[in-house]
């Protein structure tokens, strides 16, 4: 399952239990953030399978995330976190310069989340 | 309308009234409000984070385009600038008035001085001339050594008469500006007796950015380009030769004495030229004067010396003479 666009790229590696999204995400608003949301939804289901249970969120090429994207990942973690029974693992890279300090807050939402930064 | 610091009061209550009680609805509303609050801090520091690399990215460019602007010409720099294509391959043709000028003995001086005094009169001289060439609207095309292109009237809603009245003002106060510079020059110890050839024509070319897909420049090309490089080469020193062409466009603004046919390769005719002796008024807009009917105003002055370049008082002295004339009039 995947979403491509000339901006950016959603997609779920069904064999790593991996929902990779990359390029840039600069999306209005909620709406227009749906299609994402849902192969979120999709991707925790596929990793609930797995033994354990973890989904890795690659967004090691995602150059620019902008407020609405940030808040659907962040709702995300907690959402995950609320349901329980799933472990995240979060893969950012330093050359991204939104991510180091934004993706660490994700772990104030998320404890046990495991942040990679590369 | 309750104050900010009110709010924050009553709400510093409310949660401490909610923490006291035992209600799992008002500890499961609590956890529910701390999650949100924190979810707002988070998006707002990611936002601030974005606005700051925003920021400094603006920063970065507003440096490169004040590098950039030193490098280019004030029309070419807006051009590109604004956002028009730099695409090799964007051109038009436009009737333009296109100018060259030199300096007469230019190589011979550069081999009789040392570099730190050529660069010192090259440069001053380039930036007298730019500056002048700004004011009346032309873009600079190149310099090659002590010479100079420029042309005007490359927009599509430039008036054809208006571009060649600017060159040819331009070039009377590039020559007036010569002699200013000559007598700085003198001081640095240089002996060089600066007189420039200058030539103008007018006619079709065509205009646009030339070259490969990497480097592009923007520039002019066609025979009527050669013609007035030819012009050029014919003028006397310390003078301005035009076409026919340019000065059927210019014709009550300068006096003129006829300096022949001129051949050139390429054109089936022989081409009218002639030398401009001065101009039959002050045309170009002087910043001190305003003559009318009656009579003149001039701006209030407060001299010091030093204070205005020998370029800068140039426009001051003119504007002076001139109101002495108008004054001895009968």
């Amino acid at each position: 399952m995947s979403i491509r666009t000339q901006d950016y790229q959603a997609h779920i590696d069904e064999a790593n239990c991996k929902l990779i999204l990359s390029g840039s995400l600069r999306l209005n608003a909620a709406p227009e953030y749906q299609p994402i949301s849902d192969l979120m939804d999709a991707a925790c289901v596929v990793a609930q399978q797995g033994s354990p249970a973890i989904l890795t969120l690659d967004l090691t090429d995602l150059r620019f995330l902008n407020s609405s994207g940030i808040n659907l990942l962040y709702q995300f973690v907690l959402k995950v976190k609320k349901q329980g029974g799933l472990g995240l693992r979060v893969l950012g890279s330093n050359s991204n310069a939104w991510q180091p300090k934004s993706l660490s807050n994700m772990v104030k939402f998320m404890p046990t989340l495991e942040l990679v930064m590369t | 309308m309750i104050a900010t610091g009110t709010q924050s009061s009553i709400s510093n209550t409310l949660r401490l009234m909610a923490e006291e009680s035992e209600s799992p609805i008002v500890q499961a509303l609590l956890s529910a409000v701390d999650e949100t609050e924190m979810l707002h801090q988070s998006v707002i520091e990611h936002s601030s984070e974005l606005e700051n690399q925003l920021e400094q990215k603006n920063r970065a460019i507003e440096e490169i385009l004040a590098n950039m602007r030193r490098y280019l010409s004030k029309s070419l720099f807006q051009r590109i600038s604004g956002g028009k294509s730099a695409q090799a391959g964007s051109t038009a043709r436009r009737n333009l008035t296109v100018f060259f000028s030199d300096i007469v003995g230019f190589t011979e001086f550069t081999d009789m001085v040392e570099p730190e005094t050529l660069s010192l009169v090259l440069n001053t001289y380039l930036g007298a001339m730019t500056e002048i060439c700004d004011r009346h609207g032309g873009t600079v095309d190149k310099f090659i050594g002590d010479a100079v292109m420029i042309f005007f009237g490359d927009e599509e809603d430039d008036d054809p008469v208006q571009s060649a009245r600017a060159c040819v003002a331009m070039a009377l106060e590039m020559q007036s500006a010569t002699s200013a510079l000559q007598a700085q020059w003198a001081k640095f110890g240089t002996q060089l007796g600066l007189r420039v050839r200058m030539g103008i024509n007018s006619g079709y070319c065509t205009v646009g950015n030339f070259g490969s897909g990497e480097r592009v420049a923007y520039t002019i090309v066609g025979g009527n380009v050669n013609v007035a490089s030819r012009l050029e080469h014919r003028s006397e020193p310390g003078g301005i030769c035009i076409s026919g062409s340019t000065y059927a466009l210019v014709r009550d603004m300068v006096d003129v004495r006829p300096m022949g046919a001129l051949t050139v390769k390429g054109v089936s005719h022989p081409l009218e030229t002639f030398a401009v002796i001065g101009a039959s008024e002050i045309t170009y807009d002087n910043p001190w004067i305003t003559v009318h009917d009656q009579g003149f105003s001039v701006r209030a002055i407060n001299f010091q010396m030093g204070a205005l370049s020998a370029v800068q008082r140039q426009p001051l002295r003119e504007a002076l003479e001139r109101a002495l004339s108008i004054l001895e009039r009968d």
